[in-house]
């Protein structure tokens, strides 16, 4: 496998293969991280090609670090917060307070379950989520992800807390879901 | 309270595959850019040029003093008064010194011309007066 340093250099080259082949390599980690923040494939999708197209233009200003997985995940992670700030404030001025979670656009095949856990954690606050699922999917540190976000990690610490405490409120664990459904049953 | 089960539901959740082209549209919305910012980049130039060459023609035709505003009828008088001085001045025989200044304009030696009895001070504005208006052509 060629290292991603030498992409990267023939990619400062204008070499789109090079570039294409760090897409191939590095998409469908972006895309099931910002799928999990966003909850919609579509806009998942949408925002992971930004995030490459981003790096391409930043492609001068990178450092090979063998760190560009972290360094792809920052700049998705930015990327979501800052389209996720627009968003809201779009939604605000169209006075469309309700939460958006896109069921309609979703082309996942998920379970009832699943479909429950994904709304839930798009009503976490986006700047909890995004260091939850740093953590819980992409086994980040919480130094690598005080990094990701440009904050403490002491900052991180409590933010994850802070999700896991909102995503309980809207979400009740298997074992009461399925009590819950004998209950009902009977 | 363990939140193990928190952690398994959001990594159980399905991700869907990135659909089929995905690295093809990343690489085509890359060209679109590109060539996006290189028009902006030449309009950019474009327009500055376009400006640098506006203001060099406003510096060029821009006047660098305050132009006489003479009529056509004020004009003509000042003609007719000024071939009436020259025929006194060829019939007094004196000599009066005129040279060309440094925009061509002529400057007159009035005091040879009041010396002769030719001209007053009225005469002395008329001749300045038709100096700037027609410069070198007197």
């Amino acid at each position: 496998m060629i290292a991603d340093s030498i992409l990267v250099e023939r990619a400062r080259a204008h070499d789109e293969l090079a570039f294409a082949g760090l897409v191939e390599r590095y998409k469908a980690r972006l895309l099931g991280y910002l799928t999990r923040l966003t909850g919609c494939p579509s806009r998942a999708e949408d925002l992971t090609q930004e995030a490459f197209l981003r790096f391409y233009e930043r492609l001068d200003r990178y450092e090979e670090q063998g760190k560009l997985g972290a360094y792809l995940l920052r700049l998705a992670t930015r990327i979501f917060l800052s389209e996720e700030r627009r968003r809201r404030r779009r939604a605000l001025l169209s006075l469309l307070i309700q939460v958006e979670t896109d069921t309609s656009e979703t082309s996942i095949i998920e379970h009832a379950y699943q479909r429950q856990v994904r709304e839930a954690l798009t009503r976490v606050p986006a700047h909890y989520r995004a260091p939850l699922v740093l953590f819980v999917v992409e086994g980040l540190t919480y130094h690598e992800i005080a990094e990701v976000l440009g904050v403490r990690p002491g900052t991180v610490k409590s933010r994850i807390a802070r999700a896991r405490a909102a995503l309980r409120l809207h979400l009740a664990s298997p074992e009461e879901e399925q009590l819950h459904e004998r209950l009902v049953a009977r | 309270m363990n939140d193990s089960w928190l952690d398994d539901a959001i990594r159980n959740l399905p991700v869907p595959p990135a659909s089929r082209g995905f690295s093809e549209r990343t690489l085509a919305r890359l060209r679109a850019r590109s060539a996006s910012r290189r028009a902006r980049w030449r309009f950019g130039l474009l327009t500055a040029s376009a400006l640098t060459f506006a203001g060099a023609v406003l510096l060029a035709v821009w006047p660098s003093e305050p132009q006489p505003s003479v009529t056509e009828e004020e004009l003509k008088g000042l003609r007719a008064e000024i071939r009436s001085l020259r025929r006194e001045m060829e019939n007094t025989a004196v000599n009066i010194e005129v040279s060309h200044g440094e925009r061509g304009t002529l400057r007159v030696d009035m005091d040879a011309l009041f010396r002769a009895g030719v001209g007053d001070e009225t005469g002395a504005a008329t001749w300045n007066a038709l100096v700037a208006v027609e410069g070198g052509e007197l």
